[in-house]
């Protein structure tokens, strides 16, 4: 096995009531690792900590890459149209971006569809469409997906599945933290947080068995 | 993302200036019709006071051209300066003035010495001095010459001091153009050292209203303005620190930003106040940048800590008209009881009154 992209040992992490210990995580390249656990487990928290917004309170985390994170909740300004958000973090010209949109794996997104639409008259899909795109903009190395499918519609829902099989059969590594059922059968390997312990879920298991017992 | 920022703006913008065409108009009128408000219930009608003050003796006319300029003066009592202590005899019983001032020669002199001399005034016979109006004219003269001895006198008796003559009355209408109070402070060190500015602004009424509710305005616009600010949410700000863009950047520009639609705001309201204020200074639109910076800068630090807009309306308008309330900027503190005018000097937002109120008028 190749050298991990995404590497975490032992570590401890503590944010509002949420607590997590010893915590160890792996991710190779072209992997695609789905984070189990009910609400408040501390999902988010450990993908904050993996992209370096939250420092842990012993362990180590290693990541060898760009990280790009799509969090729960979307950071797009609603005043402005999904072209000045995508513009807003990427030195990219109007031009530049769009091919972006239509010549890459961000196709499958169908952003290049509402481009010049203000996000405030965007549904929930589109958002979280945009929100992506404007992640993978900055070519991230390792994609952290924070509740991607949450409240989507089954066509957003396929997008964004397809999106995540062709950005990993690039040799893209995606962490993503999910309830979904329908995520973790594109996951090649599941972490169960539970308790504030972090345990690999066996094969033949099921994520709701799991989450039951 | 400047240029995101700035895209912001402009289509933020109207909705800011809707926002607060309303309250400026309400409060437009108050300003415009504070005198009526504040004095002119009280009174019937200006009156007039013939004064006279010997020529030779410049800061005396230098007090009566500031007693001229206060509000609670210029709006109640007509100064008529005249040349001789006859012509206020005259104007007294004729019934042109209702009353008359006569500051003797050598006054100043021989303030606080055994050899004092006394302010005379003088009444028409028929009338009570008790509660005569020029009372306020005294109140007014007495703060500024720092004396309230006077003597009080009817216009009769007066004319049989001075055996009359009535053929060599004329009036002179004076203009006192020095614009400090020290020169007669330098000679009796006893009283303080008063700027004239400072007088005039204790009396400009009118123009306090007008400056603290502009900056009421601007501090409310903060209310509207929070609903701009995307810097205070955590996701935005995660976002933008995995950009390589640090929460202080972010910071300095949507305090930019809205510092920016204050300054709008601001040079609306300075167009309106034109028209009413002839002493509007073309200036304040310099001097009033670092206070819509402290306003902007102070009102993104409050949404970043409170952060959901809601809370910062009730901060802003709770805890800002309180203070505002406190530091006589809705209503003038010489008609608040006396606690309120003490408290008021441990109130910044009186000292920032103060200086936008200079910085737009005096």
């Amino acid at each position: 096995m190749s050298e991990p992209i995404v590497n975490i040992e032992n570590i401890s992490l503590k944010y509002k009531k949420t607590v997590l210990t010893n915590v160890s995580i792996s991710a190779g390249k072209g992997e695609t690792i789905g984070l189990l656990g009910l609400n408040g487990s501390g999902k988010s928290t450990l993908l904050s900590a993996i992209a370096g917004l939250r420092k842990p309170a012993s362990g180590v985390i290693k990541v060898n890459g760009k990280a790009g994170f799509v969090t729960q909740e979307n950071a797009l300004i609603d005043e402005l149209t999904a072209m000045d958000n995508l513009k807003m973090w990427t030195p990219l010209s109007k031009a530049g971006i769009m091919n972006e949109l239509t010549g890459t794996e961000l196709s499958i997104l169908k952003v290049s569809d509402f481009i010049d639409l203000k996000v405030k008259r965007m549904s929930g899909g589109m958002k979280k469409r945009l929100a992506i795109a404007s992640v993978l903009l900055s070519k991230p190395d390792i994609l952290l997906m924070d509740e991607p499918l949450a409240a989507l519609d089954i066509p957003a829902k396929n997008d964004i599945i397809n999106f995540i099989d062709s950005f990993r059969s690039k040799g893209g590594t995606i962490i993503i933290a999910s309830h979904s059922e329908d995520v973790f059968r594109h996951c090649s390997k599941i972490y169960l947080l539970k308790n504030g312990a972090c345990t690999l879920l066996p094969e033949g298991v099921s994520p709701a068995e799991a989450l039951n017992a | 993302m400047l240029k995101a920022y700035c895209k912001r703006v402009l289509l933020f913008l109207p909705f800011v200036l809707c926002y607060f065409l309303a309250l400026g108009i309400a409060m437009l009128a108050l300003v415009m019709y504070a005198s009526e408000f504040l004095f002119e219930d009280n009174t019937d009608s200006i009156v007039t006071v013939a004064c006279y003050v010997p020529d030779e003796e410049a800061y005396n006319r230098l007090g009566l051209g500031l007693v001229k300029q206060m509000d609670s003066v210029k709006h109640t009592i007509e100064i008529d300066q005249v040349k001789h202590k006859k012509d206020v005899v005259r104007q007294v019983e004729s019934g042109d003035a209702i009353a008359g001032i006569i500051v003797p020669e050598g006054f100043i002199e021989t303030m606080g010495t055994a050899d004092s001399k006394q302010v005379q005034v003088i009444y028409r016979d028929a009338d009570t001095f008790e509660e005569h109006i020029v009372n306020d004219l005294l109140y007014a003269m007495s703060d500024l010459l720092g004396t309230t001895q006077c003597t009080i006198l009817t216009a009769g008796d007066l004319a049989e001091e001075l055996g009359m003559d009535p053929s060599d009355s004329y009036t002179v209408e004076r203009t006192v153009t020095n614009s400090l109070f020290e020169y007669v402070m330098d000679r009796k060190t006893r009283f303080r050292t008063v700027n004239v500015e400072d007088l005039v602004a204790k009396y400009a009424v009118r123009e306090r209203l007008a400056a603290s509710y502009t900056l009421y305005i601007i501090m409310m616009s903060i209310f509207v303005i929070s609903f701009f600010y995307k810097g205070n949410s955590h996701i935005f700000r995660a976002r933008a620190k995995l950009s390589g863009i640090g929460t202080w950047k972010i910071f300095l520009l949507e305090s930019g930003c809205a510092a920016f639609m204050m300054y709008v705001l601001y040079i609306l309201i300075f167009v309106s106040l034109v028209f009413i204020f002839d002493s509007m200074k073309v200036l304040s639109l310099i001097t009033v940048i670092p206070v819509i910076l402290i306003v902007a800068l102070t009102g993104t630090g409050l949404c970043y800590l409170v952060k959901s807009p809601t809370a910062v309306s009730y901060i802003t308008f709770g805890a800002g008209t309180s203070l505002m309330y406190l530091a006589g900027g809705l209503i003038p503190l010489d008609y608040m009881p006396h606690f309120f005018q003490t408290a008021a000097a441990f109130n910044p937002l009186h000292y920032l009154i103060e200086l936008f109120m200079r910085s737009m008028f005096l």
